[in-house]
């Protein structure tokens, strides 16, 4: 215990830096992940992906690959009776755009499944693959959101009408007035580049029909339970039947917290064969077909006064889809969830957006990290870095203005979010003194190696806890989400927690279990998570949107107290006292004055189980120590700033980053190094977004960088030290109090960049990124328009 | 990856044999090759390893140049005490290919053979005006590289050596394409005894030299010399990395900080 690191106010359990559970089987490269598991008999597939990004298929000849010795199946859209998986929920004016399994007539971006083939090996099936002939008609390719929303625009579905398949209008506050008494106004127009959360695993299911009508299926999602509910849905398998298995995934950030045509293909085809089929994306493939993010075009309006008080905001926002919907979270993540995170920290009430989500050609886009807020975010913070320029006033100072205050929670914000705590200032003035953020501002931009600094600031507010109240504030009216927690006291005193939640990465069965150790009073060391697996956890939805730390936290508090209230009552009959005067510690049950009348939970827990003459009457308290119980949280916001600083060279665009500072507060904290993995992995991919990540479709709606060659991550170079400071409010809402904190670094960090480079070339004037990636070419081309601005 | 076959011989004679039948290949350090058989972009019927062949081993300083055996990979140029001393710039430009994984596997053959337009030791070869050897010919530098992955080699022919002249002082300077690490632009300048030379790779279809530069820095060898001339875009490679006239506005800036790199030795 006492070389585990404890933050300031910590218990015996929560708030301490427990090293993972899960580390060692994946640090000692023991961890299974789905391409470790092989099945006796096991046979694989390969898939014919469309290489046009919109055409009508006019024949698909199957004859010679159906004639190679070792074909075992290939499978259709005719052969899967053209079915789908499609979103909806009560939205507005939403119009389902089902993504079919496999496409029929038509194909509509490039690396749509045409066909499934089933060979011994990938190779052969590879082989086979090349053996299917299809013939293309082409078809006018949708490449641009604008181009796409114009009257007589070719069409990506027919029934979908102008190429828009949601739109939504929000107004509130007086935007005319808020624009009249402005004494600026700043216009841009924003473009977010195309990403990809291109995680370290990429996506793969293995499906296991047997005999007796039972199914099996592992896949490399964040979502075990519902694909096992949709698999039963849309494939009208029973669900009681079919278990899923989230074994050891490599990194999900959201795109895994989709369900793909691929995740009912194999256990079809697994049934239809009655063989265990396997399927392991390859890096193109995942390029290709994974879900792509951020890609948006944004209008972005801002009125401000003189001295920096903002009055309004205007937003258009015109999300680039792809060409369907992706099952559950949709197309709208882009646009229309991102408009709602457009006050951010600030107290201003006069806004008006609009919102389109537009199919193009490409693949969708959908959840990562931050999802459409990221673009959002850097739409505001751009237009607010150019009016801190032409107003000669520090964004810093543009933030303490307009910040709410600390003693105006619940806050309603201008999109109608109601945050529920925090101490905005406090946070930036951390941020602020451990970046000497106002020593560098003063000093000389141009260095001595010729380089320009650049100091750049960000500040975010966080919709975490995805449960369904969240995900309305968010733009989700109709999701409805929770989660459950089963918690296990077993006979000789140890604990099994069954969790909705999964972890791919984010320690759950850590903090989890730090939960459950100290709800119940027992060592942490006598705990243990089950998650990811439909047959041994609890229902839940997994583990995305900075959700399962308060949400898991939550289930698991609300368990454990209802067995830790249940054995103070064995405990009070067995130890002849009050249930009220027992404290439990550690794993010991005293009597609160008596610290020598003691009994170990292990002796009790026997006791329970099998001590029928010890124990209480059994019609009055039945021997077991198990709850289930449910938890949809309250609306929880986390908050927090970054700060950083780079080298930008003049000569030719590279920008190097010398420095990181994140200041955050997620409430209270389980674990905080956890904490500060989670704010380090997401300052990582906020690089990313900022200054490398561009998914490129060429005209013909070609990728023309499905490979790492070519498409940019950060990775471990990229990164400088990272310094994190804490600030904690605790959430008065949530059980716990804890807040979310996965996505917090992607709504802010690249604002932060995007600050960072307007402040060092302000040498030569106002000049204020207006897409991302800030790759060098851009920073050139910001400095060339200010030379024509002369 | 489709099959095929795989021999790898002792000596020049049977490496040559065993290459001459239909798609077969030669297999240097595969850097390029492989990926290319593995993604089913490329199908050969047969693969003939190098690594065996004795003839295309062995790194040497002969009087005022520098031999370097086409099998030798980026890691052996790099450590050389030879090529260091004798010619530190080299040794620095392989130092600077790829990644350690590469310069392990990779050899100066192999790449100039294949003649990526992004590629480094084109820039050393033509701004150091070296010499290759085959098994047929010797070949100048200016006459090898004919365009994109294209050279003067004609099939089964095979490079045995590369062997440069060693310069007054000599660096190698690139911007990284961030991705792929390959040279978006790569300035190699050269000072002789009764020229300069500047070779820009990365930036065309093939490494090409800059007269005006060369003539600016004869008259004064100095950063200052070329950072004020500008190059013209026509030609020169876009992409989604970087347009033309970018690459143009690079090409100055790197080729002051090749002579001043040079120049601090």
């Amino acid at each position: 215990m006492s070389s585990v690191p404890r933050m300031k106010g910590a218990t015996k359990h929560i708030g301490i830096s427990r090293k993972r559970t899960e580390d060692p089987l994946i640090l000692m490269g023991k961890a299974k992940y789905v391409d470790d598991i092989s099945l006796p008999g096991q046979v694989e597939v390969a898939f014919l992906r469309s290489s046009h990004a919109h055409a009508d298929i006019t024949r698909v000849n199957l004859a010679k690959a159906k004639a190679h010795p070792d074909c075992i199946k290939i499978v259709t859209a005719a052969e899967m009776d053209g079915g789908s998986v499609t979103y909806s929920d009560h939205q507005g004016n939403l119009q389902p755009v089902a993504t079919p399994f496999f496409a029929g007539e038509k194909v509509r971006f490039v690396g749509e499944i045409i066909a499934a083939v089933v060979a011994p090996t990938r190779y052969i099936a590879e082989d086979i693959v090349d053996l299917i002939e299809v013939e293309y008609d082409p078809l006018p390719v949708i490449f641009d959101v604008e181009e796409a929303m114009k009257p007589g625009a070719e069409l990506v579905h027919e029934e979908i009408l102008g190429n828009v398949f949601f739109s939504n209008i929000f107004n509130k506050g007086d935007i005319n007035k808020a624009f009249r008494e402005a004494d600026l106004i700043v216009r841009e127009t924003i473009n977010t580049g195309r990403t990809s959360a291109a995680p370290m695993e990429t996506r793969g299911v293995i499906a296991h029909w047997e005999w007796d009508d039972t199914l099996t299926v592992w896949s490399s999602t964040q979502t075990p339970y519902p694909l096992r509910t949709n698999i039963a849905r849309f494939l009208h398998f029973p669900e009681q039947n079919i278990r899923v298995i989230a074994p050891q995934v490599g990194g999900g950030f959201g795109q895994k917290a989709h369900l793909f045509p691929e995740e009912f293909i194999l256990p079809w085809i697994s049934k239809d064969i009655r063989k265990p089929v396997k399927w392991i994306e390859d890096r193109r493939e995942h390029m290709l077909a994974a879900a792509q993010a951020k890609q948006q075009t944004l209008h972005i309006e801002l009125a401000i006064k003189k001295d920096g008080t903002i009055l309004g905001l205007k937003n258009k926002a015109i999300g680039d889809c792809g060409a369907y919907s992706m099952f559950p979270w949709g197309g709208i993540i882009e646009p229309a969830v991102g408009n709602t995170g457009l006050p951010g920290a600030f107290n201003f009430q006069n806004i008006q957006y609009e919102s389109f989500a537009v199919l193009t050609n490409k693949m969708c886009t959908s959840a990562y990290r931050g999802v459409g807020w990221s673009a959002a975010v850097f739409a505001r913070e751009m237009a607010v870095t150019k009016a801190a320029l032409l107003l000669k006033i520090d964004i810093a100072d543009i933030y303490y203005r307009n910040f709410i205050k600390k003693d105006e929670f619940p806050f309603l914000s201008a999109t109608n979010q109601t945050y529920d705590s925090g101490d905005y200032h406090q946070v930036l003035d951390k941020c602020l003194e451990m970046s000497d953020y106002r020593k560098l501002k003063a000093q000389p931009r141009l260095l001595k190696n010729g380089r320009l600094r650049g100091i750049g600031i960000s500040f975010f507010v966080e919709p975490t806890a995805w449960g369904s109240r969240v995900a309305e504030e968010s733009g989700y009216r109709g999701i409805t989400t929770h989660d459950s927690a089963t918690v296990e006291m077993d006979p000789t005193g140890t604990v099994t927690v069954k969790s909705g939640q999964f972890g791919h990465g984010q320690g759950t069965k850590t903090t989890m279990a730090q939960v459950a150790a100290e709800t119940l009073g027992v060592r942490f060391e006598d705990v243990r998570v089950l998650e990811g697996d439909t047959a041994t956890g609890s229902y839940g939805m997994g583990t995305f949107a900075s959700r399962s730390g308060v949400i898991g936290g939550g289930t698991v508090i609300r368990a454990a107290t209802d067995v830790r209230n249940k054995l103070l009552k064995i405990a009070a009959h067995v130890m002849e006292a009050n249930a009220a005067d027992l404290i439990i510690d550690e794993g010991v049950v005293y009597v609160k004055g008596s610290p020598d009348r003691h009994m170990t939970v292990r002796e009790l827990a026997h006791i329970t189980y099998f001590d029928r003459f010890r124990r209480p009457n059994t019609d009055e308290v039945e021997p077991i120590l198990s709850s289930k119980r449910h938890y949809d949280p309250p609306e929880t916001y986390a908050n927090g700033s970054h700060c950083v600083v780079i080298e930008l060279d003049p000569q030719t665009g590279k920008i190097d980053i010398t420095r990181i500072v994140a200041v955050e507060d997620c409430g209270v904290m389980i674990n905080p190094q956890i904490v500060e993995g989670q704010m380090r992995g997401g300052i990582g991919q906020g690089i990313g977004m900022a200054l490398l990540e561009s998914l490129e479709y060429d005209k013909n709606g070609q990728l023309n960088n499905a490979s790492f060659m070519d498409f940019l991550m950060p990775n471990a170079c990229t990164l400088p030290d990272i310094d994190c400071a804490h600030i904690v409010t605790p959430s008065p809402v949530t059980d716990g109090g804890f807040k979310g904190c996965g996505e917090a670094a992607m709504l802010s960090v690249h604002c932060a960049f995007g600050n960072a480079v307007a402040d060092a070339l302000s040498v030569y004037g106002v000049l204020v990124p207006t897409s991302t990636p800030i790759g060098p070419q851009q920073v050139m081309n910001l400095i060339g328009s200010a030379n024509e601005q002369r | 990856m489709y099959a095929f076959d795989y021999q790898r011989p002792d000596t020049l004679q049977a490496a040559l044999a065993a290459a001459a039948v239909d798609d077969g290949a030669f297999l240097a350090g595969g850097m390029t090759l492989l990926p290319a058989l593995k993604m089913r972009l490329s199908r050969r019927s047969s693969l003939v390893d190098l690594s065996g062949v004795k003839e295309l081993k062995g790194i040497a300083v002969e009087g005022d140049r520098v031999r370097i055996g086409a099998m030798s990979r980026h890691v052996e140029v790099e450590d050389s005490p030879l090529v260091r001393k004798a010619l530190p710039g080299l040794a620095r430009l392989a130092g600077g290919i790829g990644d350690p994984h590469v310069r392990n596997r990779g050899t100066i053959g192999g790449s100039l053979a294949n003649s990526d337009p992004a590629a480094d030791y084109p820039g050393a070869v033509l701004g150091l005006g070296a010499t290759i050897t085959t098994n047929r010919r010797q070949i100048a530098a200016a006459d090898f590289f004919k365009g994109m992955f294209t050279t003067a080699l004609a099939a089964g022919e095979l490079i045995t050596q590369v062997s440069f002249p060693i310069p007054r002082r000599c660096a190698y300077v690139k911007f990284r394409n961030p991705a792929s690490r390959y040279a978006m632009v790569g300035v190699m300048v050269a000072q002789f005894t009764n020229e300069v030379r500047v070779a820009v790779t990365g930036a065309g279809a093939h490494v090409f030299r800059l007269p005006d530069f060369e003539q600016a820095l004869g008259r004064a060898f100095s950063p200052d010399s070329v950072l004020r001339l500008s190059v013209s875009s026509e030609g020169l490679n876009e992409d989604m990395h970087a347009t033309a006239d970018y690459r143009a506005s690079l090409i100055s800036v790197i080729a002051a900080r090749a002579v001043a790199a040079a120049l601090a030795g």
